[in-house]
């Protein structure tokens, strides 16, 4: 078996155990999100975590080494888990429907468990490469974003020592003077301040009836490939019936608390595009603010090494390890106010706001305003910067696995390997990990036109043999 | 004392060295361990204290003269650590392990099972470590082979028991996965004894394997080549182990060498001691690329009789693990904070086991 033909097995093995739990379910929808995978280098990095992780496990192959983690407490840091540039979002921590109190935080947090911190910095250098890889005329872009994340990271976890507080009381406080946000995420925040009050995703998505009602305008699920709203089946009014009125009483759900509208939402992320997502319309009372929130499916955290996965233990299911994790992580615990954790028999849900003051990063937008010089060099490593400075302060406000100070830790980490050096090891890794990630996209294609749209997965039909 | 006939077919080791006084004529027998473990792990991995249960098998197995049927079941966590979605919560499962009809020819020496069946390198394995509830063997443990597989095994023994061989062709997935290609995997397992010409206290047991086979959609490689090396002298006994992969769990380049070398023994009246050191390799060639864990341990025998007069069937063991991983081998590579793990250990042991005969329908 030639070096080919042996990395696409190892393709086709994880992604296939990644999707294991929708495969025989809803195989459509993974179908779904392999097809988006194929179209996009980026959007296969980011349905291929796993993959990452099981490589950068693999002891039998030769691997990158680090000089870092030279502790057993910095290797067992609260990570994101998945933060990649696409998974920073301002969010609206407030209830005042015209108030501007924005944060900014890693939002998607189903990847989070314990383990070396320098894992969520890889994992920030491969997405930063991945994305800035197609920008002609980007001079050495890996160097550029590691560099930035190096030392983005690296000055933040020494302010914070120095005595810095480690909360984030908003973004303003974060694009202060002296940590330049750099045109992309200005322009985000710009975005959200101007679209959240017009609710711009509400009034896209959803409509009103003769009598005032509002509704999500629903698609054809034949026609539904992309983004899209469509019919709940009768299990599934069941199923959210069941979760909205547990929802309701959560402290999440604001007084008087009342669904207007519930539909599928298919089409939404990549990695989890085919867990069980719902819209749901609502607002408290009549005549009052109607808004949106996504309810959906939380899976198991893709198997980062080293992780301390015995401390995962203690929380109940996944959407609570996401939620408790938000707890810890975002500098404001009501970053989204609307955040809460839902069960329903053995699945488990986590609920979000859905709404134009979220606004997080698009790489085909980043693209676009690079190809028209909107942005230019200097604008992705502010932003690259801004990345790796808000995952510094959320590993030093979260606490250690065994409940140590983890800036402590990673602090002591860091004095001992040098700023240098953590930029010389991000710059080596995220060269490593582009070039892998450029194959094996290259390589997944082959196996979906050669094994068909499920990677040659058979379905499970009848009895087992 | 009820002659250990109808128990013997619940071992792969029982069918390979079976005399013709050995058949059973027509009884069911049963073999349940347990182990329960309390542990401290050290650096504190999130929960460092923790109980959990290291073995639980239940064997069934019914014999009418040489033809038998034989059920093993084990408990597995329905979530895996790291895992939250399982059974009912996380609950644990009985997960059948072996599940083989069987047929005997103990004139000839010669035996056939289909099923699923046996892995013979981990059983035979299994039978000259004896401390499965504290470790399973280390070609189990590191990856490198699973516990059984779908599949058929033939086995002949020699008249007196000085060889004996099995050739098992399976499915290559184990007993955790269903087919994935249409590939078998072909294992040849081989002992040879030398007892007839040693005391009687004294026994030397050389066995080898070799397999061929392939694992995944895609046919990856997933031969082994292995040897071990059993001694047992009065009370003390010990081996050393040596398996060579080539493909691991879907892989095609790894190519890791597996070391193990223990010994155990009554070292005064009830109590024993029992030691064991693995090393893998999990780069040829690379020096800095292996995981070595040292097992420690001092074991004190329950009083407890049994109307078989077998070995005794209770245990309280106190042992200390080590596990160190190279730079290379590091989860993280070169990642020293993630080097070293310790644990200390102690757990409660118990395994019963009878037969009965069966009254003809």
């Amino acid at each position: 078996m030639g070096p080919r033909a042996a990395r696409k097995a190892v393709i086709q093995q994880e992604l296939l155990t990644a999707n294991a739990a929708w495969l025989d379910l809803d195989p459509d929808t993974v179908a779904v999100k392999f097809a988006t995978m194929a179209d996009d280098p980026y959007d296969f990095m980011r349905g291929s975590t796993r993959l990452f992780y099981v490589d950068m496990a693999e002891a039998t192959l030769d691997r990158e080494r680090t000089a870092a983690v030279s502790t057993a407490e910095a290797a067992s840091v609260h990570l994101v888990g998945d933060p990649h540039p696409e998974n920073l979002s301002f969010l609206k921590a407030d209830d005042d429907t015209t108030g501007h109190k924005m944060v900014f935080e890693w939002v998607d947090l189903d990847a989070s468990t314990f383990g070396p911190y320098l894992l969520d910095l890889r994992k920030l250098v491969q997405g930063s490469s991945v994305l800035t890889a197609p920008l002609e005329g980007c001079e050495d872009c890996v160097a550029l974003v590691a560099e930035a994340a190096a030392e983005g990271y690296f000055e933040e976890i020494e302010a914070l020592a120095e005595g810095e507080d480690r909360g984030q009381p908003g973004a303003g406080a974060l694009l202060r003077e002296d940590i330049d946000g750099g045109e992309i995420f200005e322009d985000l925040l710009a975005e959200a301040l101007e679209e959240g009050p017009v609710q711009h995703k509400r009034n896209r998505y959803a409509a009103q009836d003769e009598d005032g009602r509002w509704f999500f305008v629903r698609t054809d699920p034949e026609d539904a490939f992309g983004s899209a709203y469509v019919s709940l089946t009768p299990r599934e009014e069941e199923q959210t019936e069941r979760l909205l009125a547990q929802y309701a009483a959560t402290e999440a759900a604001p007084e008087g608390f009342r669904v207007l509208d519930v539909a599928r939402r298919l089409g939404m992320g990549v990695g989890s595009q085919p867990a069980v997502r719902y819209g749901v319309l609502w607002d408290t009372g009549p005549d009052t603010y109607v808004d949106m929130i996504t309810v959906r499916e939380t899976r198991d955290p893709p198997p980062i090494p080293g992780s301390n996965v015995l401390a995962e233990a203690r929380w109940a299911h996944n959407a609570e390890r996401v939620r408790s994790s938000a707890w810890v992580l975002w500098s404001h615990p009501a970053a989204d106010p609307r955040h809460a954790a839902l069960s329903d028999s053995d699945t488990h849900f986590k609920v979000l706001t859905w709404n134009s003051w979220f606004q997080d990063l698009d790489h085909l937008e980043v693209a676009e305003e690079w190809f028209e010089e909107d942005v230019d060099e200097d604008d992705l490593k502010d932003a690259i910067e801004l990345c790796a400075r808000v995952l510094a302060r959320s590993h030093a406000r979260a606490p250690l696995a065994d409940g140590g100070d983890a800036l402590a830790a990673i602090t002591a980490d860091l004095d001992a390997l040098g700023e240098d050096a953590l930029v010389e090891e991000l710059v080596s890794s995220g060269r490593r990990d582009l070039e892998r990630n450029t194959r094996d996209h290259r390589l997944f294609r082959e196996l979906l036109e050669e094994d068909g749209p499920l990677l040659g997965h058979t379905l499970v039909t009848g009895d087992l043999e | 004392m009820i002659p250990p006939t109808c128990l013997a077919m619940l071992s792969l080791a029982g069918s390979l060295t079976m005399g013709d006084s050995a058949v059973a004529s027509h009884c069911m027998a049963v073999d349940l361990d347990v182990a329960g473990r309390v542990s401290q792990t050290w650096p504190d991995p999130g929960i460092a204290r923790r109980f959990t249960l290291p073995r639980a098998r239940l064997s069934l197995g019914i014999a009418q003269h040489g033809a038998g049927a034989r059920l093993q079941l084990g408990a597995v966590r329905s979530a895996g650590e790291g895992s939250y979605i399982g059974v009912d919560g996380e609950s644990l499962l009985a997960q059948v392990q072996v599940a083989e009809a069987r047929y005997l020819v103990p004139r000839w020496g010669l035996g056939v099972a289909a099923g699923l069946v046996d892995t013979a390198w981990v059983v035979s394995g299994d039978d000259a470590w004896g401390f499965r509830a504290l470790a399973p063997v280390s070609g189990e443990r590191n990856g490198l082979f699973t516990r059984s597989d779908l599949g058929a095994t033939a086995s002949w023994t020699s008249p007196g028991d000085w060889a004996s061989l099995s050739l098992t062709v399976s499915s290559g997935e184990g007993h955790q996965r269903r087919e994935r290609n249409d590939g078998q995997n072909v294992a040849l397992w081989f002992a040879v004894r030398a007892d007839q010409a040693l005391p009687d206290d004294v026994h030397i047991e050389l066995q080898g394997l070799l397999r061929d086979g392939s694992r995944g959609l895609r046919f990856v490689r997933d031969h082994r080549a292995g040897a071990r090396l059993l001694t047992e002298v009065g009370a003390i006994r010990g081996g050393v182990e040596w398996v060579r992969a080539w493909g691991l769990d879907g892989v095609h380049a790894a190519e890791p060498t597996a070391w193990s070398l223990w010994s155990s023994g009554q070292v005064w009246g009830p109590v024993q001691a029992v030691g064991r050191v693995d090393r893998v390799g999990w780069q040829p060639g690379v020096d800095d690329a292996s995981s070595t864990t040292t097992w420690l341990g001092g074991g004190l025998d329950l009083p407890v009789s049994t109307p078989t007069d077998q070995t005794a069937p209770g245990r309280v063991l106190i042992a200390w693990q080590s596990h160190h991983d190279d730079p290379g081998a590091t989860p993280l590579a070169g990642a020293a904070g993630m080097a070293d793990t310790h644990t200390l250990l102690l757990q409660l042991e118990l395994g019963a086991r009878g037969e009965v005969p069966l009254a003809s329908p």
